[in-house]
């Protein structure tokens, strides 16, 4: 699994979403479920499948699809272009 | 004329109120000339979030003889509309669906006491609501005043919804006593409100428990200090370990941790543990507030407050507010023991199970099914000795014998062990609900 699908499984379980609601739109309370609860979720989810540590100051900022992507990139991850 | 709440919160001069987003500070008299209730008494339903056109839309209500509902704002339209068609109010406040203003709703009898009305369950749209009045909203916050230090040097941010019993609390007792009130709809997420918090050296938090697992999971405790001065928990059960946590960094950074317990039906809070006992006391509850006192029903242990805060009862529609009757105990629906030195504790909820062949039933639900099944007679369920579950009926007479079966499977017990009777009318106790222990004295009679 690359990490752009890897990061969409977590998107989906910590938010309850089905897939087709994750795009480059979704942000911290753009939706009903993602919630500060959800968000909690959401950061454990992405310590867990990642293998990471996130600090406090990552967390708070982890709060769209982009900068979660570029928290991630900091910490080695990376993302393929898409073709 | 009688005091209001508003009366207590005109005459702190300290009280300002800090518009993040715009950086200005109002003083409550800034608000006189910008908004009006319109005279007389009806119903108000005011939607509101934490912004400062919210509170100034509260206060100017909290000064009317109107009565008001408070409520999420978030709440679907569907749920919206059917609290409307429940409640009829004469006045709509409800920046989202861009209304402010009369209805045009013929007026009905409201009595006169009810100032207030709060659900229990603030995101559902149950038109659940819990009967307030003046008396129930300042005696609570001045039995909070007593123990909670709260100064005319204080910035509080409003965390909390302000339709929810505990963030009203917050919002009353610092607008009497407290000095700056930040309105935010920022919540501990967003790094917005953190600077906010630092610009404007904010000095206490109010949370429910889950808020304390995300200032722990995210380490933002480091972020309230140096500023922070006491943290208040209520709204359920904070986890043992956290507790203990807590009490370690309330003890370390000097700032006292207060917990509390509390419903809506006793417009927001029943009790308080004193902070220098929570390392020892950890999951108490402590001790009744000021005027308030609690006594455990010997029959099933469940703790029962009195005080001058308890509810005048629930409300579902417009006629429910006709009438507003106290109760001489709330029956909280939780067990609870004290210790030596008088301190509560709680110990579950009570549910009403009966075991029968080592099978835990739960009877609420095998009453709630009975009712989906068989709509046209009122069902009561109860245990006897854990031998026998009494399933019992009010109304015109049912094949009981098919019901016994039908409850035999859907349960997967044994018939033997069910038994099904009819009774002249189900008792209810002072609140209205059924009185499970007159009904089985009524059978054996």
């Amino acid at each position: 699994m690359n990490n752009q699908a890897k990061l969409n499984q977590v998107l989906m379980q910590s938010l309850s979403v089905p897939e087709t609601m994750i795009d480059e739109t979704l942000s911290y309370q753009s939706i009903p479920e993602w919630d500060s609860m959800a968000h909690m979720y959401l950061m454990s989810g992405i310590e867990e499948a990642f293998g990471i540590s996130l600090a406090t100051t990552d967390m708070l900022e982890m709060t769209d699809l982009e900068s979660i992507r570029k928290k991630l990139v900091q910490h080695q991850i990376t993302f393929e272009q898409e073709a | 004329m009688s005091t209001k709440i508003y009366d207590f919160i005109r005459a702190n001069t300290s009280l300002r109120f800090i518009d993040p987003l715009t950086s200005r500070t109002f003083a409550i008299s800034d608000f006189d000339e910008s908004f009006n209730a319109p005279e007389g008494r009806g119903l108000a339903f005011l939607y509101l979030d934490n912004s400062v056109r919210a509170v100034e839309a509260l206060l100017h209500f909290l000064c009317s003889d109107w009565a008001l509902c408070l409520l999420n704002p978030k709440l679907e339209e569907a749920e919206k509309q059917a609290l409307e068609k429940a409640y009829l109010p004469g006045y709509i406040y409800d920046p989202v669906r861009g209304r402010k203003g009369l209805t045009g709703a013929s007026p009905y009898p409201i009595a006169s006491q009810i100032k207030l009305l709060l659900s229990t369950s603030g995101s559902t749209g149950s038109p659940k609501m819990v009967k307030l009045s003046e008396e129930n909203i300042i005696s609570n916050a001045l039995s909070i005043l007593d123990y909670l230090p709260v100064k005319h040097t204080d910035t509080v941010p409003l965390n909390l919804p302000l339709f929810y019993s505990y963030g009203f609390s917050v919002f009353t007792t610092n607008a009497i006593a407290g000095g700056r009130i930040l309105c935010t709809c920022r919540d501990l997420i967003q790094k917005e409100f953190w600077e906010d918090w630092q610009q404007y050296q904010c000095t206490s938090l109010a949370g429910v428990p889950y808020v304390y697992e995300m200032i722990q999971r995210f380490g933002l405790l480091p972020r309230m200090l140096p500023s922070l001065r006491y943290l208040t928990q209520a709204g359920g059960k904070l986890n043992p370990t956290l507790v203990t946590q807590f009490a370690a960094y309330s003890k370390e950074h000097g700032f006292p941790f207060y917990v509390m317990y509390g419903q809506t039906e006793a417009t927001a809070r029943m009790s308080w543990l004193e902070p220098t006992a929570l390392e020892r006391k950890a999951g108490a509850i402590g001790k009744a507030i000021k005027d308030g006192s609690f006594t455990i029903d010997p029959e099933n242990c469940e703790l029962l407050y009195s005080g001058p805060n308890v509810f005048g009862g629930y409300a579902e529609h417009a006629g429910d507010l006709a009438r507003y009757e106290q109760p001489d105990v709330l029956r909280t629906g939780d067990i609870a023991m004290q210790d030596a030195e008088g301190d509560f504790y709680l110990q579950g909820r009570i549910k009403r199970f009966v075991k029968l062949f080592g099978l835990r039933i739960n009877l609420d639900e095998t009453e709630s099914l009975l009712r989906l099944q068989f709509p046209h007679n009122r069902w009561l369920c109860a245990g006897d000795k854990d031998q026998f579950l009494y399933a019992l009926y009010e109304g015109a007479p049912v094949a009981e014998a098919d019901v016994r079966l039908w409850i035999s499977s859907r349960l997967k017990v044994h018939p033997q062990a069910i038994k099904v009777q009819r009774l002249e009318a189900i008792p209810l106790n002072s609140n209205g609900k059924a009185d499970y222990t007159k009904a089985m004295s009524l059978l054996a009679s």
